[in-house]
């Protein structure tokens, strides 16, 4: 049973422009889908619709928004006409019709598309343009050619063929090829774009994925997903994740790290993806013994030595460790142990640490590098080597106990003496949450919050203790240890919303129906988050199933400040004042709650000097 | 010259009835007698309830499997309705042991999932009350690519099956 999708487990990866393209190949074998599509798949489009299905309509999107039926084209003469009328309704465009002289008039705020019934002629912005099928007035309606329409209003337009539907677009940017290859040996991932392009990449375990969000961009391909041979990759799926993100997901065999770099000749994103060291075995031989470094056979290597004590140290370069033992213990023979560790993010270093001189010697094979010893012939002349540090482990185990924060002895006459609060911003580390469509991440956020929050509270000598203070990943029965132990008056998790549709947005917060303080608890907060933001009110709810609302056994609230993928409220999310107002909400809240049930108020929101240094939000957008 | 015209009436009558006759006659026998009325849960669009949306579906779809295939398809041209769950997610299968229903999706649930509590509670309880609705589901676990999860976005608990929860259902769609 594999607990979940995400696990406390960091890897290496290397995000960084590499301007210093390599020649650039082309990445050979498996492409996803290319964008070119003809007149052929056009044609037999519009074949198949008019024989097959011409009574049906056939959905059109615009950027991802299904429209009404009314805009469905229409085949007339083997050409694809759209109803002007819909059309300009549901996409905004402003429609002006003579009926008197046939003259059909489009405005946005940028061009005006001028066009007659029956007539060849056409205009834009002033422009003439000959058309080739003329604009005609079936059963009321105005058919205007689609050709003609989505030039003229920059609109690419994309028929999906499965379902029947005809896609339009006017993003500025759009996904046009996504195509996994090998370069030197490592897996090369190429997300091709019209123009340069914001990107997000997400590594995510059980099973390793690694995703790339690209942002402001709509997908010029069909979405799909496509199992693949190539490298550390089985497995790519593209779609738009949101109206404004394009999703790649690569499936991998190993957790590996990567670089991303972007290429000014083409514009988009690439990922070089490391190699990865599957396994680490020795064998004894009669003159001494080998080591088996299973990896990619044109992984490069470095083989040199350690003096004092006297190690024999190989690098693998571009490399992600993922075997299983890291140290294989020998004990009194020519090795004393492997140690095999990710040394720097694209490094694998291994070290063999020996009991006297020795030769080593490595050469390359089919399955990686082979390492063997023997004693030293002839008295052996160890170079001199400077020693370098020690390999740096890459797995860290985060604090076993919540940082106790400073500020609780100065503030012993202030308001909240003696209150233990417990913050838990949620997400963290390899959970980004939910995302803005301009790329804002939930853990970001709410990281910001509760470290304004906690500085409040700590200025009017409440004692706060964190589930995380930084950007880590932190397992539910972590995040619950102390507000299961009782350890606490109150545990406030901080989340921000989201949901498919841009349509949510607003403030809620819930809480366990059992427990009565809890109730009191939600509803202050709610309400004076309500006060300090005036966003949409969704109210007080009560869930059962949330885990740290059951798992707690002190008053407990989960708050959704906002949604972030509402695009005026990732807005809000992104100004360090609404993230402040955000903290005072929650402190008023706090103070109203602690009023209700104990007679006692935090007081006034503290004036506190705030300190954009320690801002993860900032740092997160600028980096 | 009257009766002849009588005589026209009379056959004009006469086949205006038969015609009458003949289509309100007993319905050939319908492929309507076999579908049956399911409810799949779609969303409002501004993500505050769930709504339960009538489907007919033959009997032979009236299955854990085809209830979950007919919830995928989403919302009909028209509808105001919107499918909670990722567009792109598949059903690998399900399967009913003990009246809990197993449930196994493809990659896309997680993977193109919003995230947010209500994104994650919409998506989790579309599944379980439409799957809840059969005699033989009281309760629904969810997998992905084979694996029991532990949460879908982090915020729920899903390591034991879910009954239904009716407080996110809008009464009155």
């Amino acid at each position: 049973m594999t607990p979940m999708y995400l696990r406390r487990k960091s890897l290496p990866f290397v995000e960084k422009p590499l301007r210093k393209a390599k020649g650039l190949i082309e990445p050979e074998g498996w492409s996803l889908m290319r964008t070119g599509r003809g007149a052929l798949i056009l044609a037999v489009f519009v074949l198949f619709f008019t024989v097959g299905a011409s009574a049906s309509a056939i959905q059109v999107y615009f950027n991802v928004r299904a429209l009404s039926s009314d805009v469905s084209p229409v085949v007339v003469d083997g050409h694809v006409l759209l109803p002007v009328r819909s059309l300009a309704s549901a996409i905004g465009l402003s429609l002006t019709w003579e009926a008197s002289t046939g003259r059909i008039e489009l405005k946005t705020e940028d061009r005006e598309i001028v066009m007659h019934i029956n007539s060849r002629e056409a205009q834009l912005n002033g422009e003439p343009h000959q058309l080739r099928t003329v604009p005609q007035l079936k059963d009321d309606r105005i058919l205007a050619p689609l050709t003609f329409l989505a030039e003229a209003l920059e609109l690419t337009i994309r028929w999906d063929m499965e379902t029947a539907s005809l896609h339009l677009s006017d993003a500025a940017i759009f996904v046009s090829d996504v195509t996994l290859g090998e370069e030197e040996g490592r897996t090369r991932l190429d997300v091709q774009t019209n123009a340069p392009v914001a990107y997000d990449t997400i590594l995510l375990v059980d099973p390793h994925r690694l995703v790339v969000d690209v942002h402001g961009a709509r997908l010029g391909i069909p979405p799909g997903e496509q199992p693949v041979q190539v490298g550390v990759a089985r497995c790519l799926r593209v779609g738009q994740f949101g109206p404004d993100v394009v999703r790649v997901v690569v499936e991998l065999n190993a957790p590996v790290g990567y670089e991303a770099f972007t290429r000014e000749a083409q514009p988009g994103v690439s990922l070089l993806l490391n190699h990865a060291v599957d396994s680490l075995s020795w064998r004894d031989t009669e003159e001494g013994g080998e080591l088996i470094i299973a990896a990619p056979s044109s992984a490069p290597y470095e083989i040199w030595r350690l003096v004092e004590p006297e190690r024999v140290v190989i690098d693998v370069f571009h490399a992600s460790l993922n075997a299983e033992d890291r140290i294989i213990v020998l004990g009194d023979g020519l090795v004393k142990q492997v140690r095999a560790s990710q040394f720097l993010p694209n490094v694998v270093r291994v070290v063999l640490d020996v009991n006297g001189p020795v030769e080593a010697k490595a050469s390359r094979k089919e399955w990686g590098v082979s390492v063997r010893l023997e004693p030293p012939a002839t008295g052996l002349e160890l170079a001199e080597v400077e020693p370098v540090e020690e390999p740096v482990e890459l797995l860290k185990e985060p604090d076993p106990d919540f940082p106790l924060l400073p500020g609780v002895k100065e503030a012993a006459e202030k308001t909240g003496k003696g209150l233990r609060i417990i913050l838990d911003p949620g997400h963290g580390g390899l959970d980004p949450g939910a995302l803005g469509p301009s790329g804002s991440k939930e853990k970001d956020v709410v990281l910001d919050i509760s470290l304004r929050l906690r500085d409040l509270l700590v200025a009017v000598g409440c004692e706060v203790f964190m589930t995380r203070d930084e950007d880590r990943y932190v397992e539910f029965p972590e995040r619950v240890r102390l507000a299961k132990e009782g350890k606490g008056d109150v545990f406030l998790s901080i989340h921000a919303n989201a949901f498919r549709f841009q349509e949510a947005c607003g403030t809620e917060t819930f809480y366990h129906p059992d427990k009565q303080s809890s109730r009191l608890l939600a509803q202050a907060l709610q309400e004076s988050l309500m006060k300090e933001l005036g966003r949409t009110d969704r109210g007080v709810k009560t869930r059962r199933d949330l885990f740290v609302l059951r798992e707690s056994s002190i008053p407990t609230a989960l708050v959704e400040v906002a949604f972030i993928n509402h695009p005026d409220e990732e807005k809000l999310l992104r100004e360090p004042e609404f993230r402040q107002r955000c903290a005072q909400g929650l402190f008023q809240g706090l103070s109203l709650y602690f009023q209700q049930r104990a007679g006692r108020s935090l007081g006034p929101v503290p004036e506190i000097s705030q300190d954009a240094g320690d801002n993860p939000v900032a740092k997160a957008s600028e980096g | 010259m009257h009766k002849a015209l009588v005589a026209v009436i009379c056959l004009l009558v006469i086949i205006i009835i038969w015609a009458l006759v003949q289509r309100s006659g007993p319905p050939p026998v319908s492929t309507d007698l076999s579908q049956t009325e399911v409810l799949i849960y779609l969303a409002t669009r501004d993500g505050t309830s769930l709504v339960p949306v009538k489907r007919n579906l033959g009997a032979e779809q009236v299955s854990p499997q085809g209830l979950i295939e007919e919830l995928l398809k989403g919302p009909r041209p028209r509808e105001p309705w919107v499918l909670p769950l990722p567009a792109n997610t598949r059903v690998n299968s399900v399967a009913v042991v003990d009246q809990v229903a197993y449930v196994d999706f493809s990659e896309e649930l997680v993977e193109f999932h919003s995230g947010g509590t209500t994104g994650e509670l919409l998506t989790v309880y579309a599944i379980v009350n439409t799957l809840t609705q059969l005699p033989e589901v009281e309760r629904v676990q969810i997998f992905v690519g084979g694996r029991e999860l532990e949460t879908l976005m982090g915020h729920l608990d899903l390591r034991i099956p879910l009954e239904p929860d009716f407080s996110l259902v809008l009464e009155e769609p």
